[in-house]
């Protein structure tokens, strides 16, 4: 589904500087498969979700990324998520004046069109969004704000789980929607995540703790240090990270 | 001084409309105020009020006195300017002057007096006189004056004390195909006490011809009395529209106006706010657009409090693209009599090119002690990450910025309780 060959990005920093953030990724990821990646703080685990769903100001020195045997580095943002690329964002962006259920719906109808499926009507909608809504545990108050604004980190975490559900895309990357959350949203998170996992579907999990995985049970966990992949493994390796640290890996030769 | 010089040949002419029908105190107004305006002459980029306007380019202009001939049956389109949604009144205006005939006079209560001011000023001489608004100032504005002493025609419309209108008026104005005209339409509206009223204004052009729109709107809200004005200025692209608005507020009045501006090369809205009983409130809004490459707007909200417990707010904001200038210029005034004031104003502006130019000066002048006033003004960029977020859904490039636009000029519209204004406005940004 997803293949990463030998990544390097690099970033101008504010004194024009360029600085290398991700030194030659390899990562391949199959249908149906849940990966994790973890990392102590600046590894470049951010940038490799960003730079996967088209952010701008990285560049791309060398490398080559496929999605469904596609070239995904040549493609605009919108376009890769017309072939199912998700994104949960981190730090998701407020948006003033943007109504969030007409966002909702102007993403769920483009997507549609662009896949050539018919626009989902008011009424059809509405009832879609207010199942879904109900399962990432959000008042349905949150659907006539603005996109974002002003909500606290948890809610804006569930908007993005929101998102997710709605759009229902097949290459699902969340960017430590994990942090800041407390155990009630941490569940809900589990539980959306579980109820989309398919034989179709892969998922790539960015994050800094194990608790997480002990919700959504991963295929292969991933280490990443310095911008590089230091090692994989099955999900006893994140309870290995829990219990260590990560300063053991970095000192490691690599395998 | 350095009279008549800097006003170019066509406007001097006095060729004149100063009709001997008017009575003699109207007669002796627009003398005076013509005097003022010979004696003025053009603002130049040294006055600070007309810094950012440059008028140099009306030298090269010869614009004539606007008529209008009625030769063809204009009625079909203007039923295509009728407001939607719901019912409303229409009042038309074609190239400055009022055409009774097509609009909806009938259907207005037979209290409310609506008609040409010129006709007015036969009929109700006293009415127009009693609300005749005191002196203009013609060093600040000079094209006030000059629509003073050349109106040949406006409305005159009058709310009597108690009455309240539920269905809106649309005073509508276009302009047909007559090649380079000056029109000075000026309009009186007066509100009664207690009197109610939703209002539109709205200007467009059938034509794609230059012409000048200098329009002056005296309006009175009446005690206790409510008015909701709308102004929706679409002109043609080579047109000049400058307006002036002189509201005079009574006791415990209350004034919502929302303009939304996007046409015109040139243009320039003066909004006069006079608070001068206690407890009258003014709220303002406007949303403008500039597309067009060497488009100048110009928006000028003056507030004055004259009166203590008054309160008001001023909200603009606007984006502005391609090569064109905007100039916001809000200024509020509270005299020391003018004790527990409320006022808030700010000015957002969003740059979508690396050549548009936004101007934005946000003034207050407090001499009472007792005041809330809060003020603040931007100008920014379209927010990048924002834009990414919602094409990262999905959403094209082109959607998402009219998305964000949309969202930005959002509590703006918010403001439109009318939804068929709604419909108009969002048409046209």
């Amino acid at each position: 589904m997803l293949e990463i060959k030998n990544l390097q990005v690099t970033i101008q920093d504010e004194k024009q500087k360029t600085k290398p953030i991700l030194c030659g990724v390899n990562l391949a990821i199959k249908p149906g498969e849940v990966h994790a990646i973890m990392g102590p703080n600046g590894s470049g685990k951010t940038t490799l979700a960003n730079v996967l769903a088209g952010r701008e100001e990285y560049q791309i020195t060398d490398g080559v990324v496929t999605l469904h045997g596609e070239d995904l580095l040549a493609l605009e943002p919108e376009d890769r998520a017309a072939r199912g690329l998700f994104l949960a964002f981190q730090y998701p962006t407020e948006i003033p004046g943007v109504n969030n259920m007409y966002f909702l719906r102007t993403a769920l109808n483009s997507l549609r069109k662009r896949n050539n499926l018919p626009p989902l009507d008011a009424a059809d909608f509405l009832m879609l969004v207010k199942s879904k809504i109900k399962e990432v545990g959000l008042d349905e108050v949150f659907l006539h704000r603005a996109v974002n604004e002003g909500f606290s980190g948890g809610e804006k975490k569930r908007n993005e789980v929101l998102q997710m559900m709605m759009l229902e895309p097949s290459f699902i990357i969340l960017d430590e929607t994990d942090s800041g959350l407390d155990i009630d949203a941490l569940q809900m998170v589990g539980r959306c995540v579980n109820s989309l996992r398919n034989s179709n579907r892969s998922i790539l999990i960015v994050t800094h703790y194990q608790r997480l995985l002990d919700y959504i049970k991963p295929d292969v966990v991933h280490v990443m240090a310095n911008g590089k992949i230091l090692k994989s493994g099955d999900d006893t390796l994140a309870h290995e990270l829990e219990a260590k640290g990560y300063s053991w890996l970095e000192n490691e030769p690599k395998s | 001084m350095n009279t008549l010089a800097t006003i170019p040949a066509w406007l001097k002419r006095d060729n004149d409309t100063v009709s001997s029908s008017v009575p003699h105190w109207l007669l002796d107004f627009r003398q005076k105020q013509w005097q003022a305006f010979l004696v003025k002459g053009l603002p130049t980029r040294k006055d600070e009020h007309w810094k950012y306007s440059d008028l140099t380019f009306l030298a090269n202009k010869n614009f004539a006195t606007a008529s209008f001939v009625d030769e063809k049956d204009w009625g079909a389109t203007i039923q295509q300017y009728r407001l939607t949604h719901s019912d409303s009144i229409l009042l038309v205006f074609m190239n400055g002057y009022f055409k009774p005939h097509y609009s909806d006079i009938k259907k207005l209560p037979p209290s409310v007096i609506a008609l040409s001011l010129m006709d007015a000023l036969k009929k109700y001489p006293d009415l127009v006189k009693a609300n005749w608004p005191d002196e203009i100032d013609a060093q600040h504005y000079p094209f006030a004056s000059l629509n003073a002493a050349k109106f040949v025609d406006g409305l005159f419309f009058y709310v009597p004390d108690q009455c309240e209108l539920s269905t809106p008026i649309h005073l509508l104005s276009l302009v047909t195909d007559q090649n380079e005209f000056i029109a000075h339409p000026h309009h009186m509206l007066v509100l009664g006490s207690r009197a109610k009223l939703k209002w539109v204004e709205e200007y467009a052009a059938l034509s794609a011809l230059p012409y000048m729109m200098n329009i002056t709107n005296h309006i009175v809200v009446g005690k206790e009395a409510q008015l909701e004005y709308y102004k929706i200025q679409k002109e043609n692209k080579q047109a000049v529209h400058i307006a002036h608005t002189i509201i005079r507020q009574m006791q415990n009045s209350q004034l919502s106006l929302t303009s939304f501006a996007a046409g015109g090369v040139f243009a320039r809205d003066e909004i006069m706010v006079k608070l001068f009983e206690s407890g009258a409130n003014c709220r303002m809004g406007g949303f403008y657009c500039l597309y067009e490459d060497n488009q100048y707007m110009d928006h000028h909200v003056d507030i004055y409090h004259a009166a203590p417990h008054s309160h008001s707010e001023m909200l603009y904001k606007g984006t502005v693209d391609k090569k064109s200038r905007a100039v916001f210029n809000g200024r509020l005034y509270v005299e020391k009599e003018a004790q527990k004031i409320l006022a808030y104003q700010a000015n957002h502006n969003l740059l979508l090119s690396k050549e548009a130019e936004v101007y934005s000066k946000p003034e207050l002048e407090i001499y009472a002690d007792d005041v809330k006033c809060k003020h603040g003004a931007s100008i920014g960029q379209i927010d990048q990450e924002a834009l990414f977020y919602l094409r990262s859904r999905g959403i094209s490039h082109r959607d998402a910025l009219q998305m964000m636009l949309k969202g930005f000029a959002n509590d703006i519209l918010q403001r439109i309780t009318h939804p068929g204004v709604r419909m108009r406005v969002q048409e046209m940004l």
